[in-house]
């Protein structure tokens, strides 16, 4: 059997799984607060969120 | 990040619990055995067995303490590409536990290489539970990215799901560490492990001393830490557990 490049995504999202590449921030004041402060830290949680989004909008 | 020294401790305060623990060491840095008293010149381990076409399984020492651990040995560079790459196949690891019968033992503890090859693969596979130790610094963060994003990660969910986190090296007064600690804390909630291993000079001091740090410097904040990290993991897998 073929399967094609996302197969995997569309079966996450099929079996109601959240994709295991990604994580999700719980997001509250004093956690944005701590990731803006440090650009780094900043520039990691950035990066990860775009590269996320890219990859949901493919998979769509 | 310190896996060695979170593994010796924690090892021995399984034991104090009363709890049968074997620790096999499969870094190649060959360090977890000095924590456990056993001579720096002494070369015997299961890769320098397995070089010599020994059973694996017959280098196994017990400290004084009475904790088993299998020394991972001293092998050259050469011999070391020659275990990963010709010594040890596909399901070598699970087939070889399996063969040695350690069901005596409540608590296999493996300390792999953070890099995946085909040995730390295998182990990660066979581990019922994966703790992975982290620091509180912006490159962990980097690093923890990375490892969710590799493909090998990505493609296997189960081992997402086995996988804890453990923060070590701790500096309770880095506002720094605290709020990093805090950014982890919201990123993997439910897989961060509630207990923290502080920096502290006595884990040093007590490996310069070829010991743990529940021996060197019991009344210590760290060697509390953890006994409260031991008593956690039983409390929470009392089967069988593997790091």
């Amino acid at each position: 059997m073929n399967y094609e490049k996302n197969d995997v995504d569309e079966l996450y999202k099929s079996l109601g799984i959240k994709d295991y590449r990604y994580v999700e921030i719980q997001e509250n004041e004093e956690i944005i607060q701590i990731i803006n402060k440090w650009a780094l830290v900043k520039e990691i949680i950035n990066f990860c969120s775009e590269s996320q989004s890219s990859q949901e909008v493919k998979t769509k | 990040m310190g896996s060695s020294t979170v593994i010796a401790n924690l090892a021995r305060n399984l034991h104090e619990l009363d709890q049968d623990v074997l620790v096999i060491d499969l870094k190649s840095n060959n360090l977890l055995r000095l924590h456990f008293n056993m001579d720096w010149c002494n070369p015997n381990g299961w890769a320098l067995n397995v070089i010599n076409d020994q059973p694996w399984f017959n280098a196994g020492f017990k400290c004084e303490f009475g904790i088993s651990f299998m020394p991972f040995g001293r092998i050259t560079y050469e011999n070391k590409q020659c275990l990963f790459n010709e010594k040890i196949e596909n399901n070598w690891l699970s087939n070889q536990l399996s063969m040695a019968n350690f069901s005596d033992k409540k608590w296999i503890i493996l300390n792999v290489e953070s890099e995946l090859n085909n040995l730390s693969i295998q182990a990660l596979n066979y581990a019922d539970k994966i703790i992975r130790v982290i620091e509180p610094q912006a490159t962990c963060l980097g690093q923890f990215y990375d490892s969710i994003q590799s493909n090998y990660l990505s493609n296997n969910p189960s081992l997402h799901d086995k996988c804890l986190y453990l923060i070590n090296k701790m500096m309770p007064l880095s506002e720094l560490d605290h709020e990093m600690s805090l950014v982890f804390k919201s990123l993997i909630p439910n897989q961060l492990i509630p207990v923290k291993i502080h920096f502290d000079e006595n884990i040093k001091e007590a490996f310069a001393q070829k010991t743990t740090v529940n021996i060197y410097a019991p009344n210590s904040g760290t060697a509390k830490q953890f006994r409260t990290l031991a008593t956690w993991l039983m409390l929470h897998f009392s089967h069988k557990g593997a790091a």
